[in-house]
């Protein structure tokens, strides 16, 4: 059907959002690679010069890496387990047919669309503030001992302002999931008499499957960069308490200047073998395995005759 | 005075980036969304997964070469050195939005135009403009909001003369004089415009952040 002619315009049309992305892809990332096997510091001008795995030596024995790592790990999991479930629940309350749905929903999705350094700095003064904030105030209320949250428990802190930017996110797709699910099947399950746990578990949560699959990939991706909430809050302190991967990074090169130890760092961080754990594999075609074909499960492509997975899955 | 002022052009540089990066972005994905969805290839399926994948990379992977040649190249601070970034930061968003809008075009509208003996000007001009316009005005509005709170790169890439309101606040992390009054003011007026443009592309949200996964 497509003539030459028309082939050659279409590849002209791809071709500058390809060679854009593989710039931006390739040619930092080389350069990264690059500066992680010398030693460059930017007070040391001209005194550049190729060290090997130094870098990586001194960046993976030094402790702050582990706990960044650990902290990294421990964010997504946390933030993820709080909004996947919390998401669940949130979105089969909102689903429910309630007088004023619109708003409610409405403000359940609002605060995904506050910018990160307000929100954060919004938790940090106002509600986690030892002094003035409003968990502070409740405490003294009740008689108890105002709590000093970054400085107790930063980690954790810091888990709670991301994953209640995230929440709302993980409703709103589960919603948009939830509302397709077929109102006849459940109100079947029910005349048979299938209690509201088992048509939970055997209706809604496979339903939803795909959905939460969905959520898990992209808040990773997410929240593996997660820095703007650490930089106004606690500036990854105390210690290494609350600094992850990225922060440590930027830390290592934009505040004490070591670009060489920092780009062996930022290696590591894009090392993909230690997103396995929480990602599916990207999608390499020589992977067949079953995390491959959850990848293309969950984002189907639907190009002309390429597909052979879904037939019958086109709206007609 | 002096605040309101200062105030006003963090806010003028917020909406700068985040419209031009995103009219650059649609300048460079809609021709390739649209070849994609019109003529689809043995690649196209595999090119998409590239272009998500390359998501998936953590931007502190790239922070110190561009930071450094952004620096060379004196675009530190500068608002078209954040607004190319965060274009090729959001590209793939772009490309997979449109792409997913511009499939749901019926082709056999297109054939039936050629039938008539439309060019592929009158062809683009008179039946898919029109049909592709909704798709590209909610890619816009989300990639807009995205590039809004964007919050990585513009703290690292401006100081003071290009930043925008997200670095502006994160300037507020210690505290001083009046501080809970202004914070408030500023933080209000941050997430105002977001928030309201949220509400209403709630589902191409959906849409656009899950790849098209979810609608």
């Amino acid at each position: 059907m497509a003539t030459a002619h028309q082939r050659t315009l279409a590849r002209f049309m791809v071709a500058p959002s390809v060679v854009l992305l593989l710039l931006w892809m390739i040619v930092p990332l080389a350069m990264t690679l690059w500066f992680s096997f010398q030693r460059y510091n930017l007070l040391m001008p001209g005194m550049e010069e190729f060290i090997g795995l130094s870098n990586y030596r001194y960046f993976l024995t030094d402790p702050g890496f582990w706990t960044a790592l650990t902290n990294t790990l421990l964010m997504v999991a946390g933030i993820l387990l709080i909004s996947v479930v919390g998401g669940v629940g949130l979105a089969m309350l909102i689903d429910q047919p309630i007088f004023g749905q619109g708003i409610v929903r409405l403000l359940v999705l609002a605060p995904f669309f506050v910018m990160p350094t307000v929100s954060a700095l919004i938790w940090k003064n106002m509600f986690m503030n030892p002094e003035n904030g409003l968990f502070a105030s409740l405490a003294r209320a009740v008689g108890a001992q105002p709590i000093d949250f970054l400085g107790q428990y930063p980690l954790l802190s810091i888990i709670v302002i991301v994953a209640w930017q995230w929440l709302p996110f993980a409703t709103l797709i589960l919603l948009t999931s939830l509302q397709s699910l077929d109102s006849e099947q459940v109100e079947a399950a029910e005349m048979d008499g299938a209690s509201a746990w088992a048509r939970f578990t055997h209706l809604t949560l496979p339903h939803m499957s795909r959905a939460i699959t969905v959520v898990i990939l992209i808040e990773t991706i997410f929240l593996l960069s997660v820095f703007a909430e650490i930089l106004v809050t606690t500036n990854g302190g105390p210690g290494y308490q609350s600094t992850n991967l990225t922060y440590l990074v930027y830390s290592q090169a934009l505040l004490q200047f070591d670009v060489g130890g920092a780009s062996a760092g930022g290696i590591v961080a894009v090392d993909p073998r230690q997103h396995r754990g929480a990602l599916p594999d990207a999608p390499d075609r020589q992977d067949a395995g079953l995390r491959g074909r959850t990848w293309h499960a969950a984002f189907p492509i639907r190009a002309n005759g390429s597909s052979p997975s879904s037939p019958g899955r086109r709206p007609c | 005075m002096q605040e309101r002022s200062n105030y006003f052009r963090h806010f003028m540089n917020s909406v700068v980036i985040s419209i031009g990066s995103t009219l650059l972005g649609l300048l460079v994905a809609v021709p390739a969304a649209w070849s994609m969805a019109f003529q689809p290839t043995r690649r196209t399926k595999d090119l998409l997964m590239w272009m998500l994948s390359t998501k998936m990379m953590p931007a502190v992977g790239v922070l110190i070469p561009i930071y450094i040649l952004f620096q060379r190249a004196g675009l530190l601070d500068n608002r078209f050195g954040v607004m190319v970034v965060l274009m090729l930061m959001n590209l793939p968003i772009i490309v997979w939005m449109l792409y997913t809008y511009f499939r749901e075009i019926p082709g056999e509208i297109l054939e039936a135009a050629r039938m008539d003996g439309a060019g592929l000007w009158n062809e683009i001009r008179h039946v898919l403009t029109p049909m592709a316009v909704p798709g590209i005005a909610s890619t816009m509005l989300l990639n807009i909001i995205l590039a809004w709170n964007e919050a990585f790169w513009t703290l690292n890439l401006t100081a003071s003369k290009a930043a925008p309101l997200t670095a502006f606040i994160a300037s507020y992390s210690s505290p001083e004089g009046l501080f809970y009054a202004k914070l408030s003011a500023a933080s209000t007026m941050a997430i105002a415009p977001i928030l309201v443009m949220g509400w209403f592309s709630q589902k191409q949200l959906v849409r656009g952040l899950t790849f098209g996964a979810v609608k």
